[in-house]
């Protein structure tokens, strides 16, 4: 989605004869950066249904100085104990990678992203990831386990509600859904501080 | 395909082998007309969740303003209504069809109604119709598919369903062959959410 994004602000330029020189830079800034990250595999050891993802600012090629190297270890798979690489060897090689575990730096398993679309199993943090993923994500390696999954998470949305019409609502009930949540949980935050 | 053309039964039986989630059902030439009015008119119990009748574009006779008129109560017993845009002389006279009408992007040997720029103004008439993204088509006019990704991104919103084929050296819709898969599965993966038709029988594999 990234790549529509990037046509989007090359249209909005030709169309009001402006510049963006700070997202031109960002965007640059951004692909220097993932082209470091990704000659630097995090371990040696890696699993065939895994994917180092960055998430945020790199999905969206907005990345600055201040950016964190926002990721998840994508398995395309069901819940499991070893994942390879660990979350310590990724962020070795991830220079400003967050210290605590929450939405990012953790492993992230495809099934519960699709399997667990509603309902009380869909969390928060849950419907983070898997909006961060459709969204603002980037991988850093195996491109093709992270392609594979991300068709699984719109099929989750897609394969049962195709309609002759578009937008699809199933998907951007759960896209506005995201979106109140960062509200909300912004506002929540700032009460309870 | 060819062979079961005025054979409802038989075709719906052909695309129940398929899949019972979409069919279309193409009078394509204006001499099928009578036959699937009174098809339809019969209120078969079809197991599809969306059903697409396809108009006329050859052998066409009857006055435009008569064929909307038939086209609307096939309308009735269906999802949609396409049209090949070369083929309508008075947009005005197809706005009683309202949402039903699906305009379809056409062909390298057409005159008309090949690209965004060809099918916006047509729209731009008919505002409630919708676009029935033929991808086969679309690639006869540009094997680059730059086309094909203007016409999704131009008219995507108006996205009501896919035609999905290949095409012979002569231009007839054939099935869908591993190469064309390839180069068209970009595109298609921007269609994930609404209903394909097959213009042609799968392949073997």
């Amino acid at each position: 989605m990234s790549g529509s994004a990037e046509g989007a602000l090359e249209r909005l330029s030709e169309a009001s004869g402006r510049e963006f020189p700070n997202l031109l830079a960002a965007r640059a800034r951004t692909a220097e950066g993932l082209k470091e990250r990704r000659a630097q595999p995090a371990s040696s050891d890696h699993d065939d249904d895994a994917s180092v993802v960055l998430m945020g600012s790199w999905g969206r090629s907005e990345v600055t100085s201040k950016s964190d190297d926002d990721f998840m270890v994508l398995i395309d798979g069901g819940e499991r104990e070893d994942v390879r690489p660990s979350i310590e060897d990724v962020k070795t090689v991830l220079p400003h990678a967050p210290g605590e575990q929450g939405i990012f730096s953790a492993p992230v398993f495809c099934d519960d992203l699709v399997e667990k679309i509603g309902l009380d199993g869909d969390h928060n943090k849950n419907l983070s990831r898997r909006m961060l993923f459709l969204l603002e994500s980037v991988p850093v390696s195996s491109e093709a386990v992270y392609l594979t999954a991300r068709d699984r998470v719109l099929r989750g949305y897609l394969d049962e509600s195709i309609k002759d019409f578009r937008p699809p609502r199933f998907l951007l009930n759960d896209t506005v859904r995201y979106w109140r949540t960062i509200c909300v949980d912004f506002a929540g935050s700032r009460m309870r501080s | 395909m060819e062979a079961l053309r005025g054979d409802w039964e038989r075709q719906v039986d052909a695309a129940m082998d398929v899949s019972p989630f979409a069919i279309e059902l193409s009078a394509l030439s204006e001499d099928e007309l009578d036959s699937l009015e009174e098809y339809l008119g019969a209120q078969p119990t079809l197991p599809f969740r969306y059903v697409s009748v396809h108009g006329p574009s050859k052998a066409r006779r009857l006055p435009e303003e008569e064929l909307v008129v038939r086209l609307a109560r096939l309308g009735a017993r269906a999802d949609a209504v396409v049209m090949h845009p070369d083929t309508i002389e008075d947009p005005s006279a197809y706005r009683q069809l309202g949402h039903k009408l699906v305009l379809e992007n056409m062909d390298a040997r057409k005159a008309a109604g090949r690209t965004t720029d060809e099918l916006e103004p047509l729209f731009a008439e008919l505002p409630a119709a919708g676009f029935c993204f033929d991808i086969a088509h679309a690639w006869s006019i540009d094997p680059d598919m730059v086309v094909a990704g203007e016409l999704l991104d131009t008219l995507g919103q108006r996205l009501r369903h896919l035609h999905v084929s290949s095409l012979s050296a002569e231009s007839h819709h054939v099935p869908l062959s591993e190469e064309d898969e390839e180069l068209f599965r970009p595109l298609l993966l921007r269609c994930l959410d609404v209903p394909w038709i097959l213009e042609a029988p799968p392949r073997a594999d």
